[in-house]
């Protein structure tokens, strides 16, 4: 079989390129791609902006990167900050630092820690997630595992098993004295199995429900069973 | 319009599957995106679904789930076109297409012996159509050559075929959206199919 050779892109220092196909795509410095990639490796280091789309095995950022298009990729590897003005679509995504992206993500994996930004829908098989997010549109998982260290926003959330938390860093009184702690606001959080901590939702609905400390929620309908905790508050609760 | 649709809560509560799967399937594309109606009632908004189309597919859903992973089944219920061809007798043994059809296709599109799956929906969809009377042989040419021309652009989005007749003279078009279409008075739709749902109903029986 004929193998199609492909060639790496390097640059080292300050430059642009243009897009196409390699083999090792490898940036550092303060650099610009102009056109669609389409590599096994994109590494990123400093300051880079891809005008165009990443297709890719792997992509590894550490600077800033920021991406005109869309970006495909087994794996991502974030450390640092990026912000893709498309859709994301991945196996595999770790964030250490922060992202955003204008369109949809969805992939198998997500593991965040820092801030995760989406506009539109968010779908993955693991969402973990240690921070702060917003997402647009619906956040939907099979396993949902939130802790909230800053501001947490979702149109809606809906599963089969979401943990939302929070851990209180320092003295525990602390975070009883600050008004303006941070919660997970949402509208929606449907799932089969739901565990609530520092929530204010419209309504959450689900087969096992646990709202825990600090949640405000004004209906909560379940099918199982139900544990509400002192500290939280519920409008109405119903068993259907 | 009211009684054409069904609430997420009662969709649940009749076929019984949980929140979670409805995740699930939704993730996995066996439910389509534009079957999720929004809608405001007065304890705030509220999804709801098709009515015969959600239940119709969850059923479908439940019955392959046994033999079929998800992916597969998404791969049945997709607009895409699935990747398979058969020879012009399989396709005649399994009563996909008919003779006739089968005919007007080699006539038309000039195909050979082996039949690609773009084809196979062009000639599905006439057979169908003829069987039910609702187009003329000849039509069926004008019909075959509209979806050869035409079926790449809406390819992948689902679309509607839809035939109109006026004054004995027919024509032919492709939608690429399922909206409402308005005629005038005089003629008249002989025929309407919707891609999609011929795609999903041929899939299985290409396997």
């Amino acid at each position: 079989m004929m193998k199609e050779k492909t060639n790496d892109l390097r640059i080292n220092g300050m430059g642009t390129a243009s897009g196409g196909r390699y083999d090792r795509v490898d940036i550092n410095g303060v650099s610009g791609v102009n056109g669609d990639l389409e590599c096994q490796d994109f590494n990123a280091n400093g300051k880079v902006k891809i005008n165009g789309a990443i297709r890719s095995g792997t992509v590894y950022v550490e600077g800033l990167s920021t991406v005109k298009g869309n970006v495909q990729a087994q794996r991502i590897n974030i450390h640092g900050k990026m912000e893709i003005e498309g859709d994301v679509t991945f196996q595999e995504i770790r964030v250490d630092g922060k992202t955003r992206v204008s369109g949809r993500a969805s992939g198998e994996e997500a593991d965040i820690r820092g801030n995760f930004h989406v506009e539109g829908d968010c779908d993955a098989e693991v969402f973990s997630l240690q921070g702060g997010f917003t997402v647009g549109g619906l956040l939907n998982a099979g396993k949902i595992e939130i802790h909230i260290h800053d501001g947490c926003q979702a149109k809606e959330i809906g599963g089969e098993h979401i943990r939302v938390r929070k851990i209180a860093h320092g003295p525990k009184f602390w975070g009883a004295l600050l008004p303006f702690g941070h919660y997970l606001t949402t509208d929606s959080v449907e799932g089969d199995d739901i565990h609530l901590e520092y929530t204010k939702a419209r309504v959450v609905r689900g087969n096992n429900v646990t709202i825990g400390p600090g949640c405000e929620i004004d209906l909560v309908e379940y099918r199982g069973q139900y544990r509400l905790d002192q500290g939280a508050k519920v409008g109405e609760s119903r068993q259907l | 319009m009211d009684q054409d649709i069904i609430s997420k809560k009662d969709l649940l509560e009749l076929t019984g599957i949980s929140y979670g799967q409805l995740y699930r399937w939704k993730r996995k594309n066996l439910i389509p995106e534009e079957w999720f109606i929004r809608k405001s009632t007065f304890t705030g908004q509220e999804t709801f679904f098709p009515r015969e189309q959600i239940l119709a597919r969850i059923d479908k859903i439940k019955n392959m789930k046994e033999d079929l992973s998800l992916d597969e089944i998404a791969d049945m219920f997709s607009p895409e076109a699935a990747a398979v061809s058969l020879g012009r007798e399989d396709l005649l043994k399994r009563n996909i297409v008919s003779k006739v059809s089968l005919d007007l296709l080699t006539d038309q599109l000039g195909i050979g012996e082996v039949v690609p799956f773009d084809s196979i929906l062009f000639g599905y969809i006439v057979e169908k159509l003829l069987q039910d009377g609702s187009i003329s042989l000849e039509e069926g040419r004008l019909l075959l050559q509209t979806l050869a021309d035409h079926y790449p652009k809406v390819q992948g989005k689902g679309g509607e075929l839809i035939f109109v007749r006026k004054l004995g003279i027919a024509t032919c078009l492709l939608h690429a959206g399922t909206g409402e279409v308005y005629v005038e008075n005089g003629a008249r739709i002989a025929a309407r199919v919707n891609l999609a749902s011929c795609i999903e109903e041929l899939k299985p029986k290409l396997m």
